[in-house]
């Protein structure tokens, strides 16, 4: 499964909405990083993840959403992901991440 | 008696998954459910991931290796280089090893492997919740 992520300003919530389609793995990982810290580091806003149409993550991709969750709490912004699939809210479940991300 | 399948993959992010796919074939064969069958796709990439940023660049082979038996299925991921393997570091959920962590909770039974080879063998029983 390819990797291609789409990302758009959302006005109305003052946020980056990022949208990743297909798999976040060892392979997809570095490019959603470069795209995911690059926003951070260039925009102060809250980013959301919509998980739609998001079929894996692996935990590669879920080092990457740490990474950022780290770099956006420097300036006192969020993550939060939304719409994700059961099999990838599991993994969520099981790594305590469910804790530390706004998840919807 | 055991059935053995095998396969070996360069040891590059690009070829994880294609051990996954591979790994729904076998557990799909060997009579898992469907949740089961993801649990084992998942605990197979990660055991590669958790290979290759062990090897930290060094390029090699990874082994992994299906043994088929009555209700259960063992896998055994190796590869030739010495690599390290902590089930568990720390306890901030933002420093653990994620992959370990992920392969601990789904498999039945999880197990390093630091003689001969290096790597994980791991234990999915057919019908058992992890």
């Amino acid at each position: 499964m390819s990797f291609n992520l789409e990302k758009k300003y959302d006005e109305v919530r003052k946020a980056w909405v990022l949208v990743p389609k297909g798999d976040i793995d060892i392979y997809s990982a570095p490019e959603f990083k470069k795209e995911l810290i690059g926003l951070i580091d260039m925009e102060n806003k809250d980013v959301v993840i919509d998980g739609t149409n998001l079929e894996y993550i692996d935990s590669t991709g879920l080092g990457v959403l740490i990474s950022g969750l780290k770099k956006i709490r420097e300036h006192e912004n969020i993550i939060m992901i939304e719409n994700i699939k059961p099999n990838i809210n599991k993994l969520f479940d099981i790594t305590g991440l469910n804790k530390v991300f706004v998840i919807k | 008696m055991s059935e053995c399948i095998s396969l070996k993959i360069p040891s590059r992010p690009e070829y994880v998954s294609l051990a996954r796919l591979n790994s729904s074939a076998v557990a799909n064969s060997v009579g898992f459910d469907f949740e089961e069958i993801d649990d084992i796709k998942i605990a197979v990439a990660e055991a590669c991931n958790s290979i290759i940023d062990g090897l930290d660049g060094i390029e090699d082979s990874i082994n992994i290796e299906y043994l088929i038996e009555d209700m259960k299925l063992d896998i055994i991921i190796t590869t030739n280089h010495p690599i390290d393997c902590h089930l568990k570091e720390g306890d901030d959920v933002l420093d653990q090893n994620l992959s370990l962590l992920i392969i601990e909770t789904i498999m039945d039974e999880v197990e390093c492997l630091k003689d001969e080879v290096s790597g994980i063998k791991m234990t999915k029983r057919i019908g058992v919740d992890a």
